[in-house]
C-alpha cells in the first residue's frame, strides 16, 4: 500500500526543489503577464481619451486592436500557458512517483481516464452520456486487486428551440467526481445496487414504503444493520447474493468510505466487480500556483488525496481473497 | 330495498372482498417466500455436506493429533445426510458443524504443511465460500420470516392470519455453543 508521507518526502525533495524553481519562474511571468494586460488597458484607455479629445478618432481603432492583442497574447502566453506547464510538471514530477509507489507501481495518466466501456459497465447512471471527459487516471494492481480510478464528467445535452425558433443545446451533468473500478474479491453473477438514501432519510418509513414500489427491474434489499440501512438503499437481482457481498463486515465498511469522503456515494456490485462513484465539487490533484512547495502541509494535502483514492481497497477489504477467487 | 341501495350494498360487498382477497395473497405471498428462502438453505448445505468427505481424508494424514475433531465432524456430517434423522436432528447437527468446522480452520493453522498443500488450500477456499453463502441465505430467510411475522402479529393482516391459523415460523439461528468464541488454548492443550 502506499508508504508513510514522512518516507516519501525525503525521496521526492531534489525533484520539489527542481519544480519549485520552476514555479518560481513561472509564476514570475504570470505575474508579468497581468502587469501587462493591467498596462494595456490602463495605456489603450489613456490614448483612446486622448486620441478622442484631439479629435483623432481614426487612430483608436489601431489604439484598441493593439491593446487587445496584446493583451490576448499576455493571456495566452504569460498566464494561461505558464499554468498549464506547471500543472503538468507537478502532475509528473510529485504525483506521478508516489503512484509508482504503490502495490506493484500504479500508473498514472494525468491526460487520461476510466475506459467508457467501464462507465457503462457499472449500471449505475442514466442516460448515456452524449459526452465524457475526465482525467487524472490510475491503474494497476493493489495488493491482489486490478482497480483503474480516474476524475469523470459525464453530460448529455438536450436541445429545443426558442421563441425565434433557433436550435438551443444544454448540457446536463450526470456525473461529475471520482470513479473507481475494482476487481471484487468474491465471485457472483448479478447485480447489487446501493445508493445513497435520500427517501428515508427525509421521509422515514414513509420513504422505505416509497422504495419499495420503485418501478425498476431489481427488487429492494433490506438490512440488518440500521445505520447502513439509513445511509443507503440496495437494491438486488438476488437477495441472497445481495447478503453474500453485503456481510455485517462489508457494510461497515462502506459505511467509512462513505463517512471518509463525506459524499453521497454509490456502490455497484456486477459480475464480480464493484464500481464506486464518489461525486466531488473539487478537482483533485491541481497545484495551487501561487503556493510554495516547501509548505509540508500543503505537500501532505495531495497526498491524502492518493491515499483517499487508492486506499479504498484497503478499507474494504478487496485483498482478503479467501472465498476461491484469486 | 331500492337498486341504489342494493347497489351500494354489492358494491361494499366487491370491494371487502377484494381487500379480503389482497390480504390473504399478500400472507400467503410472505408464507411462500420464507419456505423459498429455507429452500435456498438447504442447497447450501447440501453443497457443504458434500465438501467434508474431501476436506477430512485430505488433512487426515497431516492432522493425528486431531484424530476426535475430524471424528465428530464426520458423524455430524453422517447424521446431517442420513435418511432416517428427522429435520429436528438434521438441522442441530448442521449447526453443530459450522463450530466444529470454525475449530478445524483454527486447528489446521498449526500445521505448516497443510498450508503449502494447494489442494487443501483449495477446498478451504471453496467451503470459506459455501459458509459465507449459508451465512447469506440464513439473513435472506430470517429476513422473509420477518416479513411473515410481521404479517402474522400486525392488523390488518393479523385478522386474515388468525381466519386461517398462519402461525408464526422461527428464524434460523445457531446453536449457542457455536456463538461462543472459541478458546484456541484449550485447542491446543
Amino acid at each position: 500500500m502506499l508508504r508513510p508521507f514522512h518516507a516519501i518526502l525525503p525521496e521526492l525533495r531534489r525533484e520539489l526543489a527542481d519544480l519549485e524553481r520552476l514555479r518560481a519562474a513561472l509564476y514570475q511571468k504570470v505575474i508579468h503577464g497581468w502587469l501587462k494586460v493591467a498596462g494595456s488597458v490602463v495605456i489603450g484607455g489613456a490614448l483612446t481619451a486622448m486620441c478622442l479629445w484631439l479629435k483623432w478618432g481614426v487612430v483608436v481603432p489601431f489604439i484598441l486592436i493593439s491593446a487587445v492583442w496584446t493583451i490576448a497574447s499576455a493571456w495566452t502566453s504569460d498566464i494561461v500557458a505558464p499554468r498549464a506547464t506547471y500543472v503538468v510538471e507537478f502532475k509528473r514530477r510529485f504525483i506521478a512517483p508516489i503512484a509508482q509507489s504503490i502495490g506493484d507501481g500504479l500508473r498514472y495518466a494525468p491526460n487520461r481516464m476510466v475506459f467508457p466501456k467501464l462507465y457503462a459497465a457499472s449500471a449505475i447512471f442514466q442516460p448515456s452520456p452524449d459526452r465524457y471527459g475526465g482525467e487524472d487516471r490510475l491503474e494497476g494492481v493493489i495488493g491482489k486487486t486490478y482497480v483503474q480510478m480516474s476524475e469523470l464528467h459525464t453530460e448529455y445535452k438536450t436541445t429545443s428551440k426558442d421563441s425565434k425558433g433557433r436550435k438551443r443545446t444544454t448540457w446536463h451533468t450526470i456525473f461529475k467526481g471520482l470513479f473507481i473500478h475494482a476487481d471484487f474479491h468474491k465471485n457472483f453473477h448479478g447485480h447489487t445496487l446501493v445508493r445513497p438514501d435520500f427517501a428515508e432519510r427525509t421521509f422515514g418509513i414513509l420513504g422505505r414504503a416509497i422504495q419499495k414500489r420503485s418501478p425498476g427491474g431489481n427488487r429492494l434489499v433490506q438490512l440488518e444493520d440500521p445505520e447502513f440501512e439509513r445511509e443507503f438503499v440496495v437494491n438486488a437481482t438476488d437477495q441472497i447474493e445481495a447478503r453474500y457481498i453485503l456481510t455485517p463486515n462489508m457494510m461497515r465498511r462502506m459505511l467509512e468510505v462513505r463517512r471518509k469522503f463525506n459524499a453521497p456515494v454509490t456502490f455497484s456490485f456486477i459480475h464480480s466487480s464493484l464500481f464506486i462513484a464518489v461525486p466531488l465539487d473539487r478537482n483533485l490533484f491541481e497545484p495551487r500556483f501561487g503556493t510554495s512547495l516547501f509548505d509540508e502541509q500543503y505537500l501532505r494535502g495531495y497526498y491524502e488525496q492518493i491515499n483517499s483514492c487508492v486506499g479504498i481497497v484497503e478499507a474494504l477489504g478487496l485483498n482478503v481473497r479467501i472465498w476461491g477467487k484469486e | 330495498m331500492d337498486v341504489p341501495t342494493v347497489a351500494l350494498i354489492v358494491v361494499i360487498g366487491l370491494a371487502g372482498a377484494l381487500v379480503w382477497a389482497s390480504l390473504y395473497n399478500t400472507v400467503v405471498g410472505r408464507r411462500n417466500a420464507v419456505d423459498n428462502a429455507f429452500s435456498s438453505i438447504d442447497v447450501m448445505l447440501k453443497r457443504r455436506t458434500d465438501l467434508i468427505p474431501n476436506l477430512v481424508a485430505s488433512v487426515k494424514q497431516y492432522m493425528r493429533h486431531e484424530a476426535s475433531l475430524l471424528e465428530r465432524i464426520t458423524s455430524l456430517r453422517n447424521t446431517a445426510v442420513s435418511p432416517v434423522s428427522t429435520s429436528e436432528q438434521r438441522f442441530q447437527a448442521e449447526g453443530l458443524l459450522f463450530g466444529a468446522l470454525g475449530h478445524l480452520r483454527i486447528a489446521m493453522d498449526a500445521y505448516p504443511n497443510l498450508r503449502a498443500n494447494d489442494h487443501i488450500q483449495q477446498l478451504q477456499a471453496v467451503l470459506y465460500e459455501t459458509e459465507e453463502q449459508i451465512s447469506a441465505a440464513r439473513r435472506a430467510f430470517n429476513a422473509t420470516v420477518l416479513d411473515y411475522n410481521n404479517a402474522v402479529d400486525m392488523f390488518p393482516y393479523k385478522v386474515i392470519a388468525n381466519m386461517n391459523n398462519f402461525q408464526r415460523r422461527a428464524y434460523f439461528e445457531i446453536p449457542e455453543a457455536d456463538r461462543q468464541n472459541v478458546d484456541v488454548g484449550k485447542l491446543f492443550a
